[in-house]
């Protein structure tokens, strides 16, 4: 008996010290967790009323969790918190848009040389002024600390400042004409200045100092993080800030919830207003009530299926590829994901927003238009296929649900046709199947990002400058000039896109399947209709139109 | 010494005779064990629903409307019916159909998972147990590590590195169990004093292995078959674990603990498919728990008297 | 009783040193693992846009190029000397800085599991062994099996819905004061309830069919010391060993628990890294999760020696073998 008590003791004293260590292991950490009780409030601290006379106006979203506010990394989650906090030196007015200067005031080409000339009135949150060296500096410590965000050696050989405004980059022959190469190089990397930079004890991970229209005031890692408008932002022309760079709200506050159903619990009990993805079961519910609002979205990213064309390989041959694309049944894949509502058919390798896209691929006659067994069973017979397992490979990431969905579909296109397959998974998408160049996988599916114009989607996969090679350039000479001629800034013509898109739909190297329709939902009476549907692709929360 | 030394040599032929009173007490002790589980209403009723099970998932999808694997897209999600016993998945699959199908894979991987588990333990812990001395010492820290790392975690690495597959999986699952089992063994061990087998040792003169497992072996296995028997169901539980990170089982294999993980984000709107692989799993647990104390109470070499 | 503590204090330094030991050790074998998980870290960390050149300098610059054992040695000494776990491949932050703040809410859920586990299951298990086969035995342990078989996440999911949604008396997810804590710890420990209500039921009745127990009632000890001082100290020891595999699968529970409440905690973390294939953080995680396991069945171990000499004997007696 006084044994167990003692254990019990032990246990209750371990459990104790905890406790107070959990306590005191908050309180340190001053900035971040200082009443922790209220942090699920969005209060309504009022910021010292500004030329804005918006006072108090505060919104809370479910975000995804960036970890680290540095801006030394400006891919992966928390796009949106990055996005408020630094900017850019040209930025693109949302997807597919014209592009525009947010910090340059200028640029031009001179031969292989891109030169940017920058307002000369730009300062940081921290109050210090940028100048053409701040800049070479955002571009060039990345690279010096070995970070791969910004590419700038993969584009250019170097940057320099010419003047106290004016930054030159020179960029690599090869990349001059490169499509949108000067503006991805312009969109590369989040501006700050070195003074701030150097203050920083932390790379700016937990106390970012950018140029942006909002700071964070608080973060606690994992858990949610809080932003502040900023009210001396640098730019006072009005005229000249793009629309996602509107502050119509003074505090953000982002919560990371990683559970879908949590996500419409914080929904239902108050704890943040708006969120983008809503999980499709719950759809209906809010829906129908008065209270929210849903907005539709269809999502960039593009869902594919693509064979690995390498000689010996099953799907070398023509005309197994094209008895597959014949076979598999997109339509069912949509039904499997819920129906017209949730998913999107696309007819070409490329979404329908996307600058350059042709609709008159929508009608034309292929397996884009139609799925037909007998015209695949054709195929079949002429190809040389002899029994082999084709491997088909999908990663479990964010997008599990989808590229499952594809997965037991396409296995059901295999089986009617009598080919033998296994279906492989992997967890992870660093080290992505597609991009791999060798006999593991025979199919993979996958889903690709763009940028704004079809031909984003082809880069990844057909582009030899980024890598060794994909399935089908392996041996397919044509295949490689007529990419390297259209994805070019010289050759970008609606004709060659028509044309090199139709190369590959009639070689069937790669399958576009479809994209996502998403849907946002928000109080209905906090945030106005018309701003959550003409902008999307990313949340710019602060660029919405608040009602109170 | 010498003298033992001096009678083992005299009367050979009388060792040779005690040796098979052994062995004849040894098989019935089985026997007895046995005869003694079958009189336990309750373990016999969790053993027949084990094999009816079983028999079921083996034979049932057969008679089955519907195949495995066969979607029909307009029926997605539907409740419980007439028509689907068990009501549909997001495919449209019929769930009555998966989950018996899914019982091999189940059933199986959590059988093998734990005997697997068993076999490693049973040999590890009785070689530990035969040669003892610092060897023991050192095998004991081993162990110590050994069960350090939470099992499920060791099962996760493992089936990182092996890669997914029915046997890889079972590998990793049953990893975790071993330092438990030989926990248990040495605990016994030293329990019943190895007094006993060194007296068995000298006196027959048997080799190492058979001292092992012949005389070591039933007198220390009855926790172990106990524990290993109602790990079964903690197995099939971490095959769950497993597949909700992606490792495990693959698709569209329909393993009841994958089924399990993929109803998660419908919980709330189609409870039915939870519902079914959990209660599923539930009902094996119990059986495989009745079993085992049914073979608890029939082991008990206290209960001889 | 002087002796006797010289002897207890032996025992925990002896088993302290081991301790260390047993640390080191779990570092080794959690690195060896990973080492043979085919990966290319050098491709991870610059994309796969990277050239071959930068490729293989980046390798020479990791050390990756080096044999097994320096790299070993390096992962060692940086753990255990410098407390340096490595940084995220994906994000770059000291895998350290980000476990230093998470270890306290995990640990604390973890504790708490253990507390509840202990004082429900055990009376329990009580309950259910001196009744057997009685309706207490049956009722316990038809509600073990509920506890057992009830996912926990579908039981988190549920009582965020009544709790959160539905009375608006707990926050649904999210860290702060104790009563963020209230539905995580409750979901957690349930299954755990079972599992140590079954096994001192087990342990229960195989004690009470000993010899000593039969003797104490002979001498006309009363019922309630028959329990209290004979049967319960006895029985409590398998229990106690099972607390300690208890706390590993209730670290695995945690994962999915931090995952649907959003705690911050290493069980989340680690998720995330196993998802991003960010080997520093999966690493550095189970290597803090095993050492709290160890350190927790240390301290059990401690507590029991007291009680039992077949425990002092199973971890740290001589065991004398048959080969002599």
């Amino acid at each position: 008996m006084k044994k167990k008590c003692l254990s019990l003791l032990l246990v209750g004293a371990m459990v104790l010290s905890l406790f107070a260590a959990c306590g005191k292991k908050e309180t340190p950490a001053a900035e971040t967790t200082t009443d922790e009780e209220t942090e699920t409030e969005t209060t309504e601290e009022s910021t010292p009323a500004e030329a804005t006379g918006v006072i108090g106006k505060a919104v809370s979203i479910a975000s995804a969790d960036p970890v680290s506010l540095t801006p030394l990394r400006a891919t992966g989650n928390g796009k949106d918190v990055l996005n408020s906090i630094y900017e850019y030196l040209i930025d693109k007015d949302g997807f597919g848009g014209e592009a525009y200067g947010v910090i340059a005031k200028e640029w031009h080409w001179d031969g292989d040389d891109f030169i940017v000339e920058i307002y000369d009135y730009v300062h940081d949150q921290a109050g210090n002024h940028i100048t053409a060296d701040d800049v070479v500096f955002s571009y060039v410590t990345p690279q010096e600390l070995g970070y791969a965000n910004n590419k700038l050696y993969t584009y250019c050989s170097g940057v320099e400042a010419l003047d106290e405004y004016t930054v030159v980059f020179h960029f690599l022959p090869e990349r001059t004409d490169y499509f949108n190469g000067w503006l991805d190089m312009m969109t590369a990397q989040g501006i700050f200045s070195q003074a701030a930079w150097e203050a920083s004890t932390d790379e700016m991970a937990q106390h970012p100092v950018g140029t942006g229209r909002y700071t964070c005031t608080e973060f606690v890692d994992g858990a949610y993080c809080v932003l502040q408008r900023y009210d001396d932002y640098w730019q006072t022309d009005e005229t000249k800030i793009g629309r996602q760079y509107q502050a119509n709200v003074d505090q953000i506050t982002l919560k990371f919830i990683t559970d879908p159903q949590q996500i419409v619990n914080a929904l239902k009990t108050g704890e943040i207003d708006y969120n983008y993805a809503i999980a499709k079961e719950a759809l209906p519910e809010f829906e129908a009530s008065p209270d929210w609002s849903v907005a539709q979205c269809y999502d960039y990213k593009l869902f594919c299926a693509m064979p690995n064309c390498l000689e010996g390989l099953p799907f070398n041959d023509i005309n197994l590829r094209a008895a597959f694309f014949y076979a598999l049944n997109v339509d069912d894949i949509i039904a499997a994901l819920g129906g017209e509502d949730f998913a999107k058919k696309v007819y070409t390798y490329g979404v329908s927003q996307a600058q350059s896209y042709n609709p008159a691929v929508e009608t034309e006659d292929n397996y884009y238009t139609k799925t037909d067994l007998d015209l695949a069973k054709e195929y079949l017979e002429k190809s040389n296929y002899n029994g082999e397992t084709i491997k088909i490979w999908y990663e479990t990431g964010s997008y599990k649900e989808q590229l499952e969905a594809v997965a037991l579909i396409a296995g059901v296109a295999f089986e009617s046709l009598g080919i033998k397959y296994e279906i492989l998974t992997k967890d992870s998408d660093i080290d992505s199947i597609w991009k791999q160049t060798n006999s593991d996988w025979d199919l993979v599916f996958f889903n690709m990002g763009g940028n704004g114009h079809v031909l984003d989607y082809t880069r990844g996969i057909f582009d030899t400058l980024e890598k060794e090679g994909c399935a089908g350039n392996e041996n397919d000479p044509k295949l490689d000039e007529l990419f390297q001629s259209t994805y070019c800034e010289s050759g970008k013509s609606q004709e060659n896109v028509d044309t090199f898109l139709q190369y590959i739909t009639d070689q069937y190297y790669i399958y576009g399947l479809f994209q996502r329709i998403t849907y946002d939902v928000y109080l209905a009476d906090m945030i106005s209709d018309t701003s959550v549907k003409t902008f999307r692709n990313w949340i710019i929360p602060g660029s919405f139109e608040y009602l109170r | 010494m010498k003298e033992k030394k001096h009678n083992h040599k005299k009367h050979n032929h009388e060792n040779h005779i005690h040796e098979e009173q052994i062995q004849v007490r040894k098989k019935s002790m089985t026997m007895i064990t046995l005869k003694r589980l079958s009189e336990s209403k309750t373990a016999m009723i969790g053993l027949g629903i084990i094999i009816l099970i079983f028999l079921v998932s083996l034979i049932g999808p057969f008679f089955c409307k519907y195949g495995v694997n066969e979607m029909i897209m307009a029926d997605r999600c539907l409740p419980p019916s007439a028509k689907h016993w068990f009501g549909t998945d997001t495919y449209g699959r019929d769930i009555f159909v998966r989950l018996l199908y899914g019982g091999r894979y189940s059933l199986i991987l959590g059988i093998s998972g734990s005997l697997f588990g068993l076999a490693i333990g049973v040999v590890l812990g009785l070689i530990n147990g035969y040669i003892g001395g610092a060897f023991d010492n050192i095998f004991m820290r081993i162990l110590d590590i050994w069960s350090a790392i939470p099992g499920t975690l060791l099962a996760v690495l493992i089936s990182t590195v092996l890669g997914p597959g029915f046997f890889n999986t079972m590998v990793a699952l049953s990893i975790g169990s071993v330092p438990l089992i030989i926990r248990l063994l040495r605990g016994r061990i030293l329990s019943v004093g190895h007094e006993e087998f060194l007296e068995a040792a000298t006196t027959i003169n048997a080799s190492p292995f058979r001292i092992m497992f012949k005389h070591m072996l039933p007198n220390v296995i009855s926790p172990v078959i106990v524990n290993t028997t109602m790990s079964v169901g903690g197995v099939i539980l971490e095959a769950a674990a497993l597949s909700y990170i992606g490792l495990g089982i693959q698709p569209p294999n329909p393993e009841w603990g994958a089924m399990l993980s993929d109803a998660k984000n419908y919980a709330t709107y189609y409870p039915w498919m939870l519902l079914f692989p959990g209660c599923a799993i539930a009902l094996v647990v119990l059986c495989i728990n009745l079993l085992g104390d049914g073979l608890r109470d029939a082991i008990d070499p206290k209960l001889k008297k | 009783m002087k002796a006797g503590t010289n002897r207890m204090g032996k025992y925990i330094l002896n088993r302290l040193l081991w301790m260390i030991f047993v640390l080191v050790g779990t570092a080794i074998v959690i690195f060896t693992i990973m080492y043979f998980i085919p990966k290319d870290i050098a491709k991870v960390l610059l994309g796969s846009s990277a050239t071959q050149a930068e490729l293989a300098s980046l390798r020479e610059r990791l050390g990756l190029n080096d044999p097994y054992i320096v790299q070993l040695l390096r992962y060692l000494k940086n753990v255990f000397t410098k407390f340096d776990l490595g940084k995220s491949y994906i994000y770059n932050v000291p895998v350290m800085q980000e476990l230093l703040s998470r270890i306290p809410r995990t640990f604390f859920i973890g504790c708490s599991v253990i507390l509840f586990d202990s004082l429900l299951g055990i009376p329990l298990g009580l309950m259910a062994g001196l009744n057997q086969n009685k309706w207490q035995d049956a009722l316990c342990m038809v509600l073990a099996l509920i506890f057992v078989s009830v996912p926990n996440f579908w039981l988190a999911l549920q009582l965020v819905d009544i709790f959160a949604v539905k009375l608006h008396w707990l926050p649904a997810f999210g860290i702060g004061g104790i009563k963020y804590y209230i539905m995580p710890v409750f979901a957690a420990f349930v299954s755990g309830v079972a599992t140590n209500a079954r096994q001192m039921r087990s342990s229960l009745l195989d004690v009470t069919r000993a010899d000593y127990i039969t003797s104490a009632r002979a001498k006309g000890v009363s019922e309630r010391n028959v329990v209290l001082k004979h049967m319960l100290p006895n029985a409590l020891i398998p229990v106690v060993t099972g607390l300690g595999v208890g706390l590993g699968k209730s670290i695995a529970g945690s994962v999915i628990i931090e995952t649907v409440f959003t705690i911050p905690g290493v069980g989340m973390y680690l998720l995330t890294g196993i998802n991003n294939a960010d080997y520093p953080v999966v690493q550095g995680s189970i290597i803090i999760l095993s050492f709290f396991s160890a350190l927790v069945m240390l301290l059990l171990d401690i507590v029991y020696a007291q009680v039992d000499p077949r425990i002092k004997a199973q971890y740290s007696g001589r065991m004398h073998g048959v080969t002599k």
